[in-house]
This record gives C-alpha cells, sequence and structure tokens, in this order.
C-alpha cells in the first residue's frame, strides 16, 4: 500500500520535473539569444570605435612627433568586419581623411568613419593594401557617388578584416602631396 | 483502488496544466496586442549608436504626448553640424511614418542641445482599411514608446554625413 503512494508520488515529481523543464529551456534559449545578440553588437561597436579613434590618434601623433617617426600599435579587429580602409575624399575644395571600418552582420550593415585631424596614406607597394580602382568601396560612403566629389579608397586586403588582435604601423611620411600619416596593417 | 487515486492525480495534473495554459495564453495575447504594457515598468533608455560623438543623455514626452525631446552632447573633440534625428517605431502604435527632428547650427565639443520630434498626427481618424486610428501621432499617459533612432551629422570640419543607428524607449508620465 505504502510502496504504490510512493510510486504516485515520484511519478508525480518526475512530470512536474519534466514540465518545468520544458517551460524553462525554451525561456533561457530565448533570453540568452536576446541579450547575447545587444550585447555582442555593443562590444563590437566599442572595439569599433577603439580601432577607429586608436588609428588616428595614433596618426595624428605621428604626425606630429615629425617625419619618419614610426611606432606599431596592436588592435583588436571585431567579428564580421568585411573592409578597412584610409580614404582620401576631395569635395573640389580640399582634402579630408578617414580611417573607415564596413561591417555586415547579416541583418545591420553599417560603416564606421572616423575623421583623421592630419592627411592620412598607406602603402600601396604592401601586399595588403589595394587602392580600390574598380570603385568597389564607393557605394559605402554617399558623398563618393556624388560628382563633386572625388575618392581614393586604400583598401586592408588578405586577412587583416578576420577578427582577432592586428598590428598596424604607423609612420610619418613624404609624399608628391606633402607630409601625411601612413596606415599599414602587418600581418604576421 | 489505487489506480483509480492514480487517475485522479493524473487528472488533476492536467486540469492545473490546461488552466496555467489557458491563463498563460492570455497573458501572452494581451501582451501581444499592446493591451498590457509590462515595459512601463522599465527605466527609459536612449542609445544613439555610431561611433560614440553624440550621447543622448535626456528624453522626455512632452505633457499631452505628441512631441518627445531629446538631450543630445556632443562627446567628440570635434565641432558637430547638421544633426538629424528621425524615429521609426517598432510597434507602429504611435507613428504611422517616420518622425524627424533637427539641429540647425554648430554643436561644440562637450555641449548639450534639444532635438524636438512632433509626432505625426494627421492619422487621427480612419486608415484607408477602415481601421481607427484614435491614438496615432499621441502616446497616452502612462504607455511606452519605443522606436530605432537613426541619427545624421557631420563634423564642421569634415566632409562625409555620419550615420548612426540605436535604439530609445521611453515612457509618457
Amino acid at each position: 500500500m505504502g510502496h504504490h503512494k510512493a510510486q504516485i508520488s515520484m511519478e508525480y515529481m518526475i512530470i512536474i520535473g519534466f514540465v518545468i523543464f520544458a517551460i524553462l529551456v525554451p525561456a533561457f534559449l530565448i533570453l540568452f539569444s536576446s541579450t547575447n545578440n545587444s550585447v555582442s553588437s555593443s562590444v563590437n561597436t566599442q572595439k569599433i570605435n577603439d580601432l577607429g579613434k586608436g588609428l588616428t590618434d595614433d596618426a595624428k601623433k605621428m604626425y606630429y612627433l615629425g617625419i619618419y617617426s614610426k611606432e606599431t600599435s596592436k588592435y583588436e579587429v571585431p567579428v564580421n568586419v568585411k573592409d578597412m580602409f584610409v580614404l582620401r575624399i576631395n569635395d573640389l575644395n580640399r582634402d579630408y581623411y578617414y580611417f573607415g571600418v564596413y561591417v555586415d552582420d547579416g541583418r545591420n550593415p553599417k560603416v564606421y568613419t572616423f575623421l583623421s585631424d592630419v592627411p592620412l596614406t598607406s602603402d600601396l607597394s604592401d601586399n595588403n593594401v589595394k587602392l580600390d580602382s574598380a570603385h568597389t568601396l564607393f557605394s559605402l560612403v554617399k558623398e563618393c557617388t556624388l560628382p563633386d566629389y572625388t575618392c581614393d579608397f586604400y583598401n586592408f586586403t588578405n586577412t587583416t578584416t578576420k577578427p582577432g588582435m592586428k598590428n598596424f604601423k604607423i609612420e610619418t611620411v613624404l609624399t608628391s602631396d606633402g607630409v601625411k600619416s601612413s596606415i599599414v596593417p602587418v600581418l604576421q | 483502488m489505487l489506480t483509480k487515486k492514480g487517475q485522479l492525480s493524473i487528472e488533476t495534473m492536467i486540469l492545473y496544466g490546461l488552466i496555467a495554459l489557458v491563463a498563460l495564453s492570455a497573458v501572452a495575447a494581451l501582451i501581444y496586442f499592446h493591451v498590457l504594457d509590462l515595459g512601463r515598468y522599465l527605466p527609459d533608455t536612449c542609445d544613439i549608436g555610431g561611433t560614440g560623438d553624440l550621447k543622448c543623455e535626456e528624453i522626455r514626452v512632452s505633457s499631452n504626448g505628441n512631441i518627445i525631446e531629446f538631450g543630445i552632447r556632443n562627446v567628440a573633440q570635434k565641432n558637430i553640424a547638421d544633426l538629424k534625428l528621425m524615429l521609426n517605431e517598432t510597434a507602429n502604435i504611435h507613428l504611422a511614418t517616420l518622425a524627424e527632428g533637427n539641429f540647425t547650427g554648430s554643436i561644440a565639443p562637450g555641449e548639450i542641445v534639444k532635438v524636438t520630434i512632433l509626432l505625426n498626427d494627421t492619422t487621427a481618424g480612419l486608415s484607408s482599411d477602415g481601421v481607427t486610428l484614435i491614438n496615432k501621432g499621441r502616446i497616452k499617459q502612462g504607455n511606452t514608446f519605443e522606436a530605432r533612432i537613426f541619427t545624421s551629422y557631420r563634423y564642421s570640419d569634415g566632409a562625409i554625413t555620419q550615420e548612426a543607428s540605436g535604439s530609445m524607449k521611453v515612457k509618457a508620465s
């Protein structure tokens, strides 16, 4: 008699356990997925800001230290980065220089551009830098598609955009347009 | 006798389960159709997103519920011009279209400016499919308003129009 009662009680507990489990697992998955998306997106944005602001600040520092000053800086490239570039844009009056990062997570593609206080360039003789002569990056910056603007994109290629810690060589160089800060990715 | 007790126990559990299911479904339906607004218990949020040059520090809804005011601070180290904010409501309750506001003029580093957005109040009446749009354009007291924020601005000494997207949630009080 007592044995049967214990069996019913055990079955009751097992069923209740299953029901709670069946409710908790999807609830946990939904919560984890929603918070993880927003948290990882915020962390990614912060890393992009660190990268863009860090490189433009380093370029400014090298520029004012004088010609042939150089340093290597290390920054983390976050996930979903599709393109990274140094941009020279001219509006018929003067040149403006930006460092840009294009991020595409499959849902919400974004272009982050960081204005530089000093003239920027990159090293086209380096294997990891290519001038965007086919204008494939022009659509990323609306102004570059307008007739009153001319743009030069120095695109960082190969594994530069892959996630992880990356070195960047920043040095002040003398070009035909005057003194500029050059940013070049250094891949091991 | 014992089998009957077991059967009773199962029936009780099924009954409890069904009651719980019906109650949960009712609550879920109330939330889905925006009758029950759980968001009102959460604090207001406002995030501009982008490269972090602008920070949304204040947000409030006017007493009549058709104006949202933002306090936006320039946290960049450069002057910013042509600031424009656009709201795209996620639930499509109060806004029929994009609502926008802007601040013309230059914003110095560290300066905070007020950007006012007037919600679209022209949709009151009937929509094309005959649905009454009584509350469109206004946020009722105690209700929350959630939207995506699209921001565009330009550095005063720059050439590119910077764009950013973030989110906001505010309660009309």
